[in-house]
């Protein structure tokens, strides 16, 4: 499959296989192309990195790097991209994260789909 | 004055007076009279020796007016008429002598200067025994008088200070008894006395204010039937029976009791035997039915904070798999639907995600209830806080088809407090409001604030059906009537309320239910 250029570059970093695996397989079938990430380093390194994603959603908790760090990294390189943190801590995570990056959005666990496209879709 | 006739009468009966003795007086008073004034000088002189006499005269022509009273006074003596007004005249003479101060003593010493200056005159002339004879009567007599006014002059003293005394007795009782009514009065403890019967026959100012009864619709009840609630009265009258049969008796009671108005107030007291025959039992306390809910308060924070702490922890772990699930779950409901499954299987899935999201509900409303977070409080307008809120739900009153009226009054109270709880917390009853009359299209709910002198009271009125019952324990967290409901919507409200030092209560029937808020104003607030 030869990517188009039109399609929306969707890093899903998520530690959670099958959950995921789920919401990678919603994305692709709403036309995203969607590349997943299971742990905070390996995000950190592959923002700075070709081809760069539209759109970054990111759990808080992961491994070897938190989310407010990978969300950090990728506000330095994307500029423009759509960053959205899904998190258990809305209540603790909430405040940091709008202190660092006020255009970050926030989505509360368990993830509404239909939220989260209604985000997807204000950016296009 | 017939009893002055009879005393002067009885007098003379005493020293034998005879007719022979106004002659003989009248006799030497012919012999006497060239000498009166010599003996006046005289007399005045010798009294005028003794400092204790002479204090007692002011100057020379005080003295010199004394000397011609004294001249006549020895005329009258000669020449009598020794009548009753002869009494009443010499009585008169002896009362300023009293009045002046004159010690007695000098009475009786300068009657025997008298005395020897005229028997001096007699002497020598033939009829000098009976003038002898008539002078020691009559001066005997005049002496009798002198002392007669002493003695009513001393009695009426006596009568005074008796007098004085008996009052100065009777106001230091009065003001002893006062001080104690007043100590009674206004100690900040309750103060009840009971008779044997277990009767209110003492109830003071504080007892009043606890119960709200004034001591007039108290007294002579029965302390337990008026105030306890009747499922205590069997206990009380067996405890105060106890106290009233032991004089030794001193025991703590810590007991509910429920004032005029129905509330329940909790009341600490002291029993013990009354020492007064018509007090048997004295009642001692206080209302402590504030430090008891502040202590209640505060083993619930514990017991809370405890929760909250483990909650936070269970919260990551529920919302993980409930992530994964909901996902699988909007996955599954789309494949369905391309596959033209049926309608019941695309309403077995949606149920799923509506555990699901109601779970999810849960764990949010318990970690905000339990989440051990203290207010970080800061001078707020109420009035912005109402403001937000109102505009945040008027797309909900709409979706209730209601009509959501803000009366928010002219004030705008400044209190201290946390703005995103507050918000949360009217943000729960306008919520809870709009629910209630969402059931019947063309509800109302009303928003309203208003300032009293100390707090700010934040009202929610919804017209729908009212609780099904006023006594449920409708904060208390997990009750809920709603199918839907956590259970913990009005236990986060009454949580922050609190919280902010504040109150809230209910009032609720069929097409009125009102919540209130009050909250204290802060210090800062200069409205």
């Amino acid at each position: 499959m030869t990517p188009r250029p039109s399609r929306d570059l969707v890093l899903l970093v998520e530690d959670d296989a099958n959950a995921a695996r789920m919401l990678a397989q919603l994305l692709r079938e709403d036309g995203h192309d969607v590349e997943v990430v299971t742990d905070g380093w390996v995000a950190i390194a592959r923002v700075a990195q070709d081809p760069r994603p539209d759109v970054l959603i990111v759990d808080y908790r992961l491994p070897h790097a938190d989310g407010l760090a990978v969300a950090r990294a990728a506000r330095a390189h994307l500029p423009a991209a759509l960053i959205v943190m899904v998190t258990s801590y809305p209540e603790v995570v909430g405040g940091r994260l709008h202190e660092e990056d006020a255009q970050a959005v926030l989505l509360p666990k368990p993830l509404s789909y239909e939220d989260l496209t209604r985000h997807l879709a204000a950016r296009a | 004055m017939t009893s002055a006739e009879t005393l002067f009468d009885e007098m003379k009966r005493y020293v034998r007076w005879s007719e022979a003795d106004p002659a003989a007086l009248r006799a030497l008073g012919v012999l006497a009279r060239p000498h009166f004034r010599p003996i006046a000088d005289r007399f005045y002189e010798r009294i005028r020796e003794h400092d204790d006499a002479h204090a007692v005269f002011r100057d020379d022509a005080q003295i010199e007016r004394l000397k011609v009273a004294l001249v006549r006074w020895m005329e009258r003596l000669c020449t009598g008429p020794h009548d009753g007004s002869y009494f009443v005249e010499r009585a008169k003479i002896g009362l300023v002598h009293v009045r002046i101060g004159l010690p007695q003593r000098y009475m009786f010493t300068a009657m025997s200067v008298l005395r020897l200056s005229l028997e001096g005159i007699a002497d020598g002339h033939p009829g000098a025994p009976s003038m002898r004879l008539a002078l020691g009567r009559i001066l005997d007599l005049e002496l009798a008088i002198m002392l007669e006014t002493y003695r009513d002059d001393f009695i009426a003293r006596l009568q005074r200070i008796e007098r004085h005394e008996k009052q100065q007795l009777e106001q230091a009782l009065a003001r002893s008894e006062h001080r104690y009514v007043h100590a009674v009065e206004l100690a900040g403890a309750m103060v009840v006395g009971l008779d044997a019967d277990g009767q209110i026959v003492l109830f003071n100012r504080e007892a009043e204010r606890v119960t709200g009864r004034a001591r007039d619709e108290a007294f002579g009840w029965s302390f337990v039937e008026l105030f306890l609630p009747e499922e205590d009265r069997a206990a009380g009258h067996a405890r105060l029976a106890a106290v009233a049969a032991d004089p030794t008796a001193q025991q703590a009671w810590e007991c509910e009791i429920v004032t005029r108005s129905g509330r329940r107030r909790s009341v600490a007291l002291r029993l013990s035997h009354g020492a007064e025959d018509d007090v048997v039992v004295f009642a001692v306390g206080s209302d402590v039915t504030d430090e008891r809910a502040l202590q209640q308060r505060m083993m619930q924070t514990e017991k809370l904070a405890a929760i909250g702490t483990l909650a936070a922890g269970l919260a990551h772990e529920i919302r993980n798999p409930l992530n994964g699930a909901l996902l699988h779950v909007t996955f599954l409901d789309r494949a369905l639907a391309r596959q033209g499954a049926s309608r019941d299987a695309l309403d077995a899935v949606n149920l799923v995600g509506d555990e699901i999201r109601r779970l999810s509900a849960l764990v949010k409303d318990f970690l905000v209830f339990a989440r051990p977070s203290t207010p970080t409080l800061a001078p707020l307008s109420l009035r912005t806080i109402a403001e937000r809120i109102v505009g945040l739900l008027e797309a909900d009153a709409r979706a209730a088809r209601a009509s959501f009226v803000s009366d928010l009054g002219t004030a705008s109270p400044i209190v201290d407090g946390d703005a995103a709880k507050l918000e949360q917390a009217l943000l729960n009853l306008v919520k809870n409001a709009l629910e209630a009359v969402a059931e019947t299209p063309g509800g109302r709910v009303v928003v309203r604030l208003r300032r009293r002198p100390r707090h700010a009271l934040l009202e929610v009125e919804d017209d729908g059906p009212g609780l099904t019952s006023t006594e449920a324990p409708i904060f208390d967290p997990f009750f809920s009537t709603k199918p839907q409901g956590t259970g913990l919507g009005l236990a986060i409200v009454h949580r922050i309320v609190t919280d902010h030092r504040g109150s809230i209560d209910v009032e609720s029937a069929p097409g009125r239910t009102v919540f209130r808020i009050s909250l204290p104003i802060s210090n800062e607030d200069g409205s």
